[in-house]
């Protein structure tokens, strides 16, 4: 079992595992109030000049999935992002946007069982500390360039230590944003549209389907001649990205950040009797199966 | 456009008034014939859709296919024998749009008898009849605002905003039985209206549509060409049952000559030559998310009874009023309940 120095954050608590040798520095955060995967995952994009501000909610629903008896592989947890609810507004204040993303985190369904991921590329702070004061906890997103992803942490001195002391409690740590290039977010969302994670509700109003499928389809990867790297970006300037914007954050999450913080395979086998919510649900139950073998079982969840 | 002969074949010098007269009530009858008056001989698969009587049409062709015969010559024929009447061409650019005026203004001069010019722009032509043709830009805002037209063409409809087509085009319709229209492009990928009217089922009740390709496939190795017997009425029927043409399956007279098709090919590759010569709706290749996994995530998505309540309790219209889509969608969220 890993040793643990228990950081405490504005609104959230992270954990830096301690190995053996190991610098403070070099520790990696991990972030135990806020389960990595939560039962729900709002995601929002803000308006930016002619964009649409969006807000999805996706529930995120693990599915038993039998294992290959003949390939002595096992039983395997899938957990799939349905998206339930959309929201899309243009000319729309911040202070109501903030609002109504605040109405809708409150619905006893969600409370307490979500993560709120927002893009904050071109938006700055401003907006991020509205939703703070509204008690929220957004984790904010930034876009970038270049490849790969970086989460980009506050360091305070706090609970009576020096930032870089390594004693119990001693500082303050907060994730301030994850910053990702356009490229790592495109290559989560092509794996998970890859697996068939992604499910659009039939229940959403058919206009937002449409606009989702034309985005989808409109979303293409542009090889710079002179360059040689792709630009992901809408295949023209009439044609928006916002809804694409909100599915490639959502893809990260899954596909990127959560495994990389450890959530499968520590978190989950921390808490021995945790059984994953959406246990009970059609899905699962039709099988007659239980999810806990799966749980218990690092490999087994994709 | 079709061929031009070297002199109009109808020159009106020297006939009497009643040969006149029966030569415009023939050329107001048959548009075929008109566009034949002015020197120019349509091709079998253009004389199939201007002497059509289908108010609905969705014309899918190859490139350098003839189109622009059926662009300009239908809404000038309105314009000359319709006094009175509005006739819109619809392009996605504003050079599209100027090129198909300029392809109207040829058919016009070509003809001695068209009504004379009131006004005459880049963009509008008034006619002394009191008809009217207008070329419009395919923006929200550009196509705005235009009432009972008795014609409207949508050029490169594939290329035209959805948007567009529903919120500003469709409602022309109202209350306009008259008003034919036709849509006409090569095709851009499996999206948009244009696609939907060619290719879904409940369409093939709407439209009556055609499909103009070039007589040859790429080999599936992509490097050559396989001709198709261009006058193989079995097959051109077969494909036409096959694919729900209801107007027909055409060979593009233009595009017959094997050496030239091959350099199309090797040039432009076998995923654009089936799209932009065999007319197949393909996926754009750089596209990020195939068809059938965008298609996978809607199919298995489940209808989901949850936060419709706590939808309810947010105000969908933004605080200052709102606009473009994004109002549209809160209305049609409002409508829905949520």
């Amino acid at each position: 079992m890993q040793d643990f120095d228990q950081q405490a954050g504005q609104g959230r608590v992270l954990l830096f595992p301690r190995q053996g040798g190991q610098k403070a520095a070099e520790y990696r955060p991990v972030d135990v109030t806020s389960p990595a995967i939560t039962e729900y995952v709002v995601v929002c994009d803000l308006a930016k000049d002619q964009d649409a501000a969006i807000i999805q909610i996706y529930h995120i629903t693990p599915e038993l999935v039998p294992g290959v008896k003949e390939l002595n592989r096992p039983d395997r947890v899938i957990r799939y992002a349905d998206l339930v609810y959309c929201r899309k507004t243009t000319k729309e204040s911040y202070t109501h946007f903030v609002a109504s993303l605040c109405t809708l985190c409150s619905d006893p369904k969600i409370l307490g069982k979500y993560t709120l991921l927002t893009d904050v590329t071109g938006v700055g702070a401003a907006v991020v500390e509205m939703m703070q004061q509204q008690g929220l906890a957004p984790i904010p997103i930034s876009f970038s360039s270049g490849s790969g992803w970086r989460p980009v942490y506050s360091v305070a001195s706090g609970f009576g230590g020096g930032g870089s002391s390594r004693a119990f409690g001693s500082r303050l740590a907060q994730l301030d944003k994850i910053v990702v290039s356009k490229e790592e977010m495109t290559s989560a969302a092509i794996i998970i549209m890859q697996q068939q994670r992604l499910r659009i509700s039939r229940s959403l109003p058919q206009i937002l389907q449409d606009d989702i499928r034309k985005q989808l389809l409109k979303f293409t990867g542009k090889v710079n001649e002179r360059t040689k790297k792709v630009a992901y970006e809408n295949l023209t300037d009439q044609d928006h990205d916002d809804q694409v914007v909100c599915i490639l954050m959502l893809a990260f999450w899954l596909v990127r950040y959560v495994p990389s913080m450890g959530e499968v395979n520590d978190h989950a086998v921390e808490r021995d009797n945790a059984i994953p919510w959406g246990i009970g649900e059609e899905g699962v139950m039709e099988r007659g199966r239980t999810v806990k073998a799966g749980w218990s079982d690092p490999h087994a969840f994709v | 456009m079709a061929t031009m002969t070297t002199a109009s074949r109808y020159d009106i010098q020297g006939d009497s008034p009643e040969a006149v007269y029966s030569r415009e009530v023939i050329h107001a009858m048959s548009r075929g014939r008109w566009i034949q008056s002015l020197g120019f001989e349509p091709y079998f698969w253009q004389w199939q859709v201007i002497e059509s009587r289908s108010k609905r049409k969705a014309i899918l062709g190859a490139r350098q296919g003839g189109k622009s015969t059926i662009v300009a010559g239908i809404p000038c024929h309105t314009a000359k024998y319709t006094p009175g009447s509005l006739s819109l061409i619809f392009a996605p650019t504003e050079n599209q749009a100027i090129d198909d005026m300029g392809k109207v203004k040829v058919f016009a001069a070509h003809d001695k008898t068209f009504p004379s010019t009131l006004r005459n722009s880049e963009l509008r032509m008034e006619l002394d009849n009191g008809s009217v043709i207008q070329v419009v830009v395919a923006s929200d805002v550009g196509a705005r605002g235009k009432s009972h037209p008795r014609c409207i063409v949508i050029d490169e409809a594939s290329r035209v905003e959805d948007i567009v087509y529903q919120s500003a085009i469709r409602p022309m319709l109202n209350s306009n039985p008259e008003c034919e229209m036709i849509l006409i492009s090569t095709p851009f990928g499996k999206q948009g209206f244009f696609w939907r009217a060619m290719e879904a089922p409940e369409s093939a009740r709407i439209w009556t549509r055609y499909k103009v390709v070039a007589p040859f496939v790429p080999t599936d190795d992509g490097f050559d060409l396989v001709r198709i017997n261009r006058v193989d009425h079995k097959y051109m029927t077969r494909k036409a049952k096959e694919e729900r043409l209801t107007g027909g399956y055409y060979f593009s007279p233009r595009s017959g000559i094997y050496e030239e098709q091959l350099e199309n090919l090797i040039e432009i590759g076998p995923e654009l030559y089936r799209q932009e010569f065999c007319c197949q709706f393909v996926e754009p290749e750089d596209m990020v998310f195939t068809y059938q996994q965008i298609d996978q995530a809607f199919s298995s998505g489940r209808k989901v009874a949850g936060l419709a309540d706590s939808a309810k309790m947010i105000d969908t219209v933004a605080e200052d009023g709102g606009s473009g889509i994004g109002e549209e969608l809160d209305r049609r969220l409002q409508d829905a309940g949520l």
